[in-house]
């Protein structure tokens, strides 16, 4: 079996050549935090008044929109860099290769998103710290870094879930892109990170605690609106860690029983 | 027996596929790929696996290299059972399997062996320098294609990166399906010579799959003909060839085939095909005869009787090709 750091390496290689060697991929990461809030706020501000949304939230709409973006950037990457990937070795005919390599499925797909985890620290870097710095000042710079490294613990802790919902899709359903045009949006209302779990319905909020990453998002939520608490963070912090563990179990599963299928159908070449 | 390499025994397999059929409902089809199929591969032979579409050719491989579980019977690579000691099998093999694609097109070839490499649990610096070796081996050092994507890989240049990953970690058995297919003459002769080297100088064991017979009578010591998902004969070329009915082919090229001289020829007991007509404007008539050398003289006097001129005569051997029609088509 290949050493995880190996794998890694080779991950990171195949990543940064689809990154580096289309330079307008990059220049799209950079803006895209920008992007999304800028089409937020025209919407919201359309629709309502920034002072409610400051009043009610806590914090200005910009900097809770851009946070929130580059928050669902690093999170949903490691999702869709879990999810895409056996669709894309399929039609690449890659896969046979991978399955009939002696690495275990489940330790590939740990070492898959970890280039995407230092990828974001420095997009975070470059994209967020700008803006964090123009509304905190110089306590922006920790501010960002805070943010970036509990994006980054987001993303980690999301892995088990990621690997065991997107393989026991297409376990019972076959490699498609439509059980990730179905998943996305649902983890994205879940995570609760254009709209903070503090303000949701009971029952929604029950649900979305069920996802490790929504506990990040909301940690990093509370320290930029300024209501974070040592005891809470603490609290939801482990919560989001101990949820990974419990996933573990159902990674393995699902990576053994999609690996048993793909054998039972024979792999496409 | 101790010194095979490859053993398959009974492998049974039926791909079960569904087909929509309106809204709501699906048809199951089941397809018999592998009836019940057997053969060895003795250590450092290379043998071909033969057979038409849909034969059973690629699902046999893709159960030898631990890709696809059999429904029953038992195979084995080096004494490791494919099914319960898959990481084991694994470790030994080195496959090639499509020829146009299977590696990332944004990686330079020297990166995606790295890649594969790193999945094989190979440590980097032997790796490296593993890699550069192959690179060379194949030739595509001196294509300049080491350092370019692959996705600007001529066919060629593919097949040749994939032979240099199937032999990444120097495994003993190579399973090689169809690894000439679509390349032009220069690029597949370098795939043959180079199976050939490899089980010669290196002793590798290769079970090797493809349509075109004059490359396995090249590189294979053995061949196994497969049809509709059973072995139907297995030898040397040699030997299969000596299993054809003793009936060769006499040819001959003359400039005109009058009316009546097929029902003539017919009526020494000879078979005669219906003639063709080649682009220099001659008619190509074949006939069938157990012993050629005693019918010439009869054949010939009838056809000059007839004032009719015999550009080329010639008698042909059987070939592998004759083998394979024979054998596919008596199953069918």
């Amino acid at each position: 079996m290949g050493s995880l750091v190996d794998l890694v390496r080779a991950e990171m290689m195949l990543v940064y050549a689809d990154l580096f060697r289309r330079k307008s991929v990059i220049a799209v990461y950079l803006a895209w935090p920008y992007m999304t809030t800028a089409f937020i706020l025209m919407i919201g501000y359309a629709a309502g008044s920034p002072q409610a949304f400051a009043e009610r939230v806590g914090v200005e709409a910009p900097l809770f929109m851009v946070v929130g973006s580059y928050l669902l950037f690093s999170t949903m990457a490691v999702v869709d860099d879990i999810m895409w990937r056996p669709i894309y070795d399929e039609s690449s005919g890659t896969l046979p290769y991978i399955v009939s390599s002696p690495t275990k499925a489940a330790v590939h797909y740990i070492s898959m998103p970890i280039p995407r985890f230092l990828f974001a620290l420095v997009l975070g870097a470059a994209a967020l710290l700008p803006l964090l710095i123009v509304y905190r000042g110089i306590e922006g710079v920790l501010l960002g870094a805070v943010v970036v490294l509990l994006s980054v613990a987001s993303a980690i802790v999301f892995v088990p879930l990621a690997t065991a919902l997107g393989l026991g899709l297409y376990t019972l359903g076959g490699e498609s892109w439509r059980a990730i045009g179905f998943l996305r949006p649902l983890l994205l209302m879940l995570m609760g990170v254009y709209y903070p779990r503090w303000l949701m319905s009971f029952p929604l909020y029950v649900v979305s605690s069920l996802l490790p990453p929504a506990h990040c998002v909301e940690v990093v939520q509370r320290v930029v609106t300024g209501l974070a608490e040592a005891r809470a963070v603490t609290v939801s912090l482990s919560l989001a860690l101990a949820l990974a563990v419990v996933y573990g179990p159902g990674m393995l599963r699902a990576s053994r029983a999609w690996e048993l299928k793909k054998l039972r159908e024979g792999v496409k070449t | 027996m101790a010194n095979d390499a490859i053993v398959a025994e009974k492998l049974v397999k039926r791909y079960i596929t569904k087909k929509r059929v309106g809204l709501f409902r699906n048809l199951t089809e089941r397809v018999d790929a592998l009836r019940g199929v057997s053969f060895r591969v003795r250590a450092g032979e290379v043998v071909g696996l033969l057979g038409p579409n849909g034969a059973g050719k690629t699902t046999t491989i893709k159960i030898l290299s631990t890709l696809l579980l059999p429904d029953s019977g038992h195979a084995s690579v080096l004494g490791h059972d494919v099914v319960r000691e898959a990481q084991s099998v694994r470790r030994v093999i080195g496959i090639m399997l499509t020829v146009e694609k299977g590696f990332y097109g944004r990686l330079t070839g020297r990166e995606n062996l790295v890649y594969f490499g790193s999945l094989y649990g190979m440590e980097m610096g032997e790796l490296r320098r593993r890699v550069d070796y192959l690179l060379d081996l194949v030739g595509l050092k001196e294509l300049g294609g080491s350092d370019r994507l692959y996705e600007e890989y001529s066919l060629g240049m593919k097949a040749r990166l994939a032979l240099a990953r199937a032999l990444l970690k120097d495994p003993p058995v190579l399973l090689l399906d169809e690894p000439t297919l679509g390349l032009d003459p220069p690029s597949a002769r370098r795939i043959r010579t180079l199976v050939r080297d490899l089980a010669t100088r290196d002793g590798k064991t290769v079970l090797y799959t493809s349509h075109n017979m004059f490359e396995v009578e090249f590189v294979c010591d053995r061949v196994i003909l497969i049809n509709r998902g059973e072995v139907v004969a297995e030898g040397t070329p040699e030997e299969l060839k000596s299993k054809l009915p003793k009936v060769r082919t006499l040819e001959l090229h003359l400039e005109r085939v009058p009316e009546g001289l097929a029902d003539e020829i017919r009526s020494y007991g000879l078979e005669v095909r219906e003639p063709m007509q080649t682009p220099e404007g001659l008619f190509v008539l074949r006939v069938l005869a157990r012993r050629p050398e005693e019918v010439l003289d009869d054949l010939v006097r009838v056809v000059t009787s007839r004032g009719v001129e015999i550009a080329r005569l010639k008698i042909e051997e059987p070939t592998l090709e004759d083998v394979f029609v024979y054998f596919t088509e008596r199953g069918a």
